[in-house]
């Protein structure tokens, strides 16, 4: 993708749509900066460069016409970027080019806007140690599996937890049961407290 | 990427069967003499011309009471004499091999840290500080991490995330260093292990498990290797973690105490248990094979809602006991750190999911199969819950005793009758003896460890001097003595709880500047306050002397509010650091990896955090808004399958509400849901930032200006 400085020429504004443009503006500098183009001067360059583009297809494509500015930045932006991307990551073994996301993980585990920080959808400015640093793309959360079977052993608790087990589970089954337990105990308690006062 | 390759070190064979056996018969004859002896004086001082109804049930809680008193006794005892001698045959660290170890010589280990919303910071950390110990000695290529994720905090989860991310870019630990995330947190802990077992187990010979809080040098873990690889019926090996990072006087005095009062009853416990040792849940080592084959764990009858086991360790052990493998405790190891709880709450939550757990326990005990020693750890599992309310129990019907007799105006209590008659001391003075030899049992073992320390000038010194040393030995007895009753009150809640299939929840603290949180100490402690008062009127109103007997328990407990307000104030821990007191070996000489992991966790807490309303939701506004963080968390999100037309409505209403009322319209299920979601994962980030701010909630609005100003760059656990 040509980028440079040069080509830049700015469009004829439409003070009536201002607001809408600036509204695009703010948007793609937000979307820039979490992409975490931190210069200034690098996103100001980049953002002239995508409301261009923009203004092109407002003014070449009539579907485009009717949809928000802001939407239609944002689309454009990323569609830069997968296109950019494009140049650097090969495509997956199924043939399918990457989607925008993987390639976005590919440049979060290269830390590429930290370390050249004006290689950004520039292809003019990309070292060739960026554009290797872009294949290592896979992210691997855990290794190749080798699946064992862990089932418990049959266990003989033994007659009583058995027993008890079950009792538990009408107990559970019937709450009217705990609570005339519950009952039983503040009557013993009261019995107990009588016996004591004699 | 490790894999198993290396050979087996020819082995040394440890067969400590008959002895464990001899020494266990030694220890146990002196734990019932000690309980009979006091059973028989106890039983001398209540009969007075027959038992009463009263005193038959003092006289049966008593035996439990008295036998734990004696068990940690004679436990210390020995120990102390082990370490006296400073050598044990039976140590199973006398198996390890002459000089330090290679990589060759090690197979491949995994270590496992299970996490269920921590810290993350302190996670990763400790992460890093083993894993460049690990690095450094050369032994890296043996050992892999694996971050095992139980999380429900939405937060947490993205946060983890990151970290991991992050941590494997600056670490180059991709391939070493995993994430795995349960959707669903099947069996808590060991189902989280269980779950790594299943997937992986087969490519590591041994799985080191630890806990989120748990750090261990290199070294400790090539030789825990070591060991295993040179005692190949060993199934278990546990080392004794030690207490770090403490700040708070109740942290610091466990800290304490775990230095300096730990070695002996770890020594002494070694003695009686040899390789029927036990599994505390972490910092110990598992050989993975018989663990996969032997150790899943059997559901319990009864509710389906309590029908898993929560303190699965014990279980395990004997499990593994049971399959012929030894568990053995390497006490001598060192290198093995955790953290403890800073404040008596914290004490009282970790202590009341423990009880849970041990009590669960009790299904097991009469199950077939186990060894008799491992029925026997498990009931003292349980009998160490509940001596508090048996403890309780027995001062409110000696109090109902002494009432009833100074009611009835009894004398014989002080007549020469059975033995006092013979000793010619009347049975109050012979009560008197009793309860001070149980003081003196109590206190004894503490004395003993502290004369170890003492004797030793390295020892000394480490615990910053010899006067020190003394002096906060008997500060830790004092402030022991207080807080016990408030414990006692706190783990008979608990025990009663459990035994109503009850749960207890205090929820989390707040603290202030200074580490206290007055309302959760009021709610915590204010009946406590309350009953020492009625206690302590009831008892003056019996009689005057049975105040000052009730005294050592009324005291604790109607101080418990300031106490436990001092004991979690970090500035009196500050200050008593300074004045060199609770003074332990790694502050003195502080390991190296404590030293990194402190330091990097100091630049962590120093970055500025984002503003209150967006840290509630910080993690979602992150996968939500970050183009890469959002691509990553979908990455490691492996959902393939078509989505029904329900699901896909179901979570299309969700994204909207989340888009358009923000984050705080959905409930953490919701929001989980969507988050497990891939597919809608990328949609909500491409349509957040397509849509018009005014369609937008006024919270995204806020945190897209945010996020970008003010935090700079995503937040995450490591900020370098």
């Amino acid at each position: 993708m040509d980028l440079s400085l040069e080509s830049i020429s700015l469009p004829p504004w439409d003070p009536a749509r201002a607001e809408e443009w600036n509204d695009a503006y703010e948007k793609v500098e937000n979307y820039l900066r979490a992409c975490r183009v931190s210069s200034h001067l690098q996103r100001a360059r980049l953002n002239a460069l995508i409301l261009q583009r923009v203004y092109d297809r407002t003014q070449s494509d009539a579907s485009a016409a009717g949809l928000p500015v802001s939407e239609l930045a944002i689309v454009e932006v990323r569609a830069r970027i997968a296109e950019w991307l494009g140049h650097y990551l090969p495509p997956r073994a199924d043939g399918h080019p990457l989607n925008l996301g993987e390639g976005m993980l590919a440049i979060y585990l290269c830390d590429g806007p930290t370390r050249w920080p004006y290689a950004f959808l520039d292809s003019y400015r990309m070292p060739a140690e960026y554009a290797e640093a872009l294949s290592a793309r896979v992210v691997r959360a855990g290794p190749d599996l080798a699946v064992s079977s862990m089932v418990p052993r049959d266990m003989d608790l033994g007659l009583m937890p058995e027993l008890v087990g079950s009792a538990m589970e009408s107990f559970e089954a019937l709450p009217i049961l705990k609570t005339l337990l519950a009952w039983l105990l503040f009557l013993g308690l009261l019995g107990f407290l009588f016996w004591y006062t004699r | 990427m490790t894999t198993d390759t290396s050979n087996q070190i020819p082995v040394q064979v440890v067969n400590p069967a008959r002895h464990s056996s001899r020494r266990q018969v030694l220890f146990f004859s002196c734990v019932v003499f000690l309980t009979s002896v006091a059973t028989w004086l106890m039983a001398d001082i209540l009969w007075r011309g027959g038992l009463t109804g009263l005193e038959t049930a003092m006289l049966i809680l008593f035996v439990p009471l008295f036998g734990m008193v004696a068990l940690g006794f004679a436990q210390a005892v020995v120990g102390f004499f082990v370490l006296l001698r400073r050598r044990d045959k039976y140590e199973i660290t006398a198996t390890l091999p002459d000089g330090e170890p290679f990589a060759e010589q090690l197979p491949a280990t995994a270590l496992l840290i299970p996490i269920y919303n921590e810290d993350v910071s302190r996670v990763y950390e400790g992460l890093r500080s083993m894993y460049l110990a690990l690095t450094n000695a050369g032994l890296i290529s043996r050992f892999d991490f694996f971050i095992l994720s139980d999380s429900t905090d939405p937060n947490k989860w993205i946060e983890e995330e990151v970290g991991w991310i992050d941590l494997c870019k600056q670490l180059k630990g991709f391939g070493h260093i995993f994430y795995r995330k349960r959707h669903i947190p099947i069996n808590r802990k060991s189902g989280n292990i269980s779950d790594f077992c299943r997937r992986w187990g087969k490519r590591y010979r041994y799985m080191v498990v630890l806990d989120a809080d748990s750090l261990m040098e290199a070294k400790t873990l090539a030789r825990m290797v070591q060991i295993m690889e040179a005692n190949p019926q060993t199934g278990i090996l546990q080392t004794a973690p030690q207490p770090i990072q403490a700040q708070t006087p109740l942290a610091r005095m466990l800290q304490f105490a775990g230095y300096c009062y730990g070695p002996i009853f770890q020594a002494g416990l070694n003695y009686w248990q040899s390789n029927n040792g036990n599994f505390w849940g972490h910092n110990a080592i598992i050989r993975t094979a018989p663990f996969i084959e032997h150790c899943a764990l059997p559901a319990l009858p009864g509710s389906s809602k309590h029908s898993r086991f929560m303190s699965h360790d014990y279980v395990e052990a004997a499990l593994m006991r049971r399959a012929n493998y030894e568990v053995w405790l390497a006490y001598t190891l060192g290198g093995s750190f955790e953290n403890l709880p800073p404040t008596m709450i914290d004490c009282a939550k970790r202590d009341r999911r423990w009880c849970r757990g041990n009590f669960q326990h009790s299904w097991l005990l009469m199950a077939q199969g186990l060894l008799p020693i491992n029925r026997l750890h498990l009931s003292l599992g349980i009998l160490s819950y509940l001596c508090s309310p048996l403890w309780l129990a027995f001062m409110i019907l000696g109090m109902l005793q002494f009432r009833h007799d100074v009611v009835a105006q009894k004398t014989s209590f002080d007549a020469d009758i059975g033995l006092s008659s013979y000793l010619d001391i009347g049975g109050g003075r012979l009560a008197l003896y009793l309860f001070l030899a149980t003081l003196a049992m109590l206190t004894l073992p503490k004395v003993l460890a502290t004369l170890l320390v003492l004797c030793d000038r390295e020892k000394r010194r480490a615990f910053g001097g010899g006067t020190k040393a003394v002096v906060s030995f008997v500060t830790e007895h004092l402030f022991s003595a207080l807080m016990a009753p408030v414990l006692m009150l706190f783990t008979s809640l608990s025990v009663t709880f459990v035994l109503l299939g009850r749960e207890i929840t205090w929820g989390s603290q707040r603290r202030d500047a200074e580490g206290i949180d007055w309302p959760a100490i009021l709610r915590a402690h204010t009946w406590h306050t309350a009953l020492g008062l009625i206690a302590a009127e009831i008892a003056y109103r019996i009689h005057p002397a049975f105040f000052w007997w009730t005294l050592p328990v009324t005291l604790g407990l109607f101080l418990s509010i300031p106490l436990s307000a001092l004991l979690g104030y970090e500035p009196f821990g500050r200050f008593l650091n300074r004045l060199g007191l609770f003074r332990t070996p790694p502050e003195t000489e502080p390991p190296l990896m404590v030293t990194h992991m402190e330091k990097n966790l100091e630049v962590c807490r120093s970055q500025l955090p984002p503003p209150e309303w967006l840290r509630k939701y910080y993690g979602v506004a992150q996968v939500t808004l970050d183009p890469y963080i959002n691509a990553a968390h979908v990455s490691l999100l492996h959902v393939k399958r078509k989505l029904s037309y329900p699901s896909t409505a179901y979570f299309q209403k969700l994204s909207e509400r989340l888009l358009t009322q923000g984050p705080a319209a959905l409930n953490r299920r919701e929001l989980l849901a969507l988050l497990r979601n891939a597919d809608s994962m990328s949609a909500i980030h491409d349509r957040l930032w397509k849509m018009p701010d005014r369609q937008l909630s006024d919270w995204w609005k806020m945190a897209m200006r945010h996020y970008n100003a003010l935090t700079g760059r995503p937040r995450t656990p490591l900020y370098r």
